[in-house]
């Protein structure tokens, strides 16, 4: 259920919306669009949801700064760190303001100075703008910035921990 | 439809320069294929205009044997050109699928990219076709050389081929784009 609706039984098209306006996505390797400059892979969502490419842009701009990404608008994702890659994926999924942002082993690919930056972005931006946070890790760590922690083994839910 | 437009324009306007490179091997591929099946149809309706020559049942079947031989390879070079193309955008397509692109919307992006790379290369083929033509004339049948107008196509069969190689890259290509988001 998402807003009072169920959304199993969704059309291909209805999930594409769901994805595009209520879902944000994070993942381990960032699936940004390489040949875009940042700016561009954070308008993307918006772009796909009718606003025009400068309008985009304006709104994403302001995601910049507050990722501690100022200056790297017009970096492309080659010419970025992987901290700062992984930033730009998590204001590419804030960018629409969904209400829930799904992160797939975020922090992955990253060492553990910039695992912790990553993660604190990702939760003090999910709380600024009122998004659910889901996170899937394997690293202890990283689950300790969560508020509840399910714990599943070959498939099967074997433990809920809820932070004190 | 505004919003995919967007998306291609952006997409073409951040690959900038590279854009040439990524396009230049498929649509070479799609002109190569072109200027042969033209040539080669070419060449049969050359010898198919030549009843009145000695042996000429004999010529018009070995003819029609070479050129069989010569289009399976020409569509299956286009074939795979198209599959090139295709193949450079899965990583692309894929994440847009992720950030919410519709079915359609993807099928739509895939469709123009691949039909401007097949039209293109169709196109460039068809070019290629005329300056190969005073070098095909050169050869000697039947006793003597091939006249200009023994070789071209017509107008018709030549729209034809332009439109069915653009059509060609756009059904190759086009079923690689129902990716699901990963």
């Amino acid at each position: 259920m998402l807003g009072g609706r169920h959304i199993e039984n969704l059309g291909e098209n209805d999930r594409s919306r769901l994805r595009r306006e209520s879902y944000g996505f994070v993942f381990q390797s960032g699936q940004l669009l390489p040949e875009l400059p940042a700016i561009e892979n954070v308008a993307l969502p918006l772009v796909l949801n009718g606003l025009s490419i400068a309008e985009a842009k304006r709104t994403a701009h302001g995601f910049f700064a507050p990722l501690g990404l100022e200056g790297l608008q017009d970096r492309r994702p080659g010419q970025m760190s992987g901290g700062q890659s992984q930033r730009v994926a998590i204001a590419r999924a804030l960018v629409t303001k969904p209400a829930v942002l799904f992160a797939d082993e975020p922090t992955g690919a990253l060492d553990a100075q910039t695992s912790w930056e990553v993660m604190r972005v990702l939760r003090d931006s999910a709380q600024q703008i009122g998004s659910a946070l889901v996170v899937v890790t394997h690293d202890a760590e990283v689950a300790r910035w969560c508020d509840r922690t399910m714990t599943m083994q070959a498939g099967s839910l074997v433990g809920t921990q809820v932070a004190a | 439809m505004k919003a995919t437009a967007r998306v291609a324009l952006m997409t073409v306007r951040g690959e900038g320069r590279k854009a040439l490179s990524t396009f230049a091997l498929p649509v070479s591929a799609f002109a190569a294929s072109t200027t042969l099946l033209l040539t080669v149809l070419g060449g049969y309706g050359a010898f198919a205009g030549r009843t009145s020559e000695p042996e000429s049942e004999a010529y018009l079947a070995l003819a029609g044997v070479a050129s069989v031989l010569m289009i399976v390879p020409a569509i299956t070079l286009g074939l795979a050109a198209a599959r090139l193309g295709a193949r450079r955008r899965d990583e692309r397509l894929a994440a847009l699928r992720l950030i919410g692109s519709t079915p359609r919307q993807i099928v739509a992006l895939c469709a123009a990219e691949s039909g401007v790379q097949g039209l293109a290369g169709a196109l460039i083929g068809a070019l290629g076709y005329f300056l190969a033509l005073p070098l095909v004339a050169l050869l000697r049948f039947q006793g003597r050389t091939f006249e200009w107008g023994e070789l071209w196509v017509g107008a018709l069969p030549l729209v034809g081929i332009v439109f069915g190689m653009t059509a060609l890259a756009n059904t190759n290509a086009i079923p690689t784009a129902r990716v699901r988001p990963n």
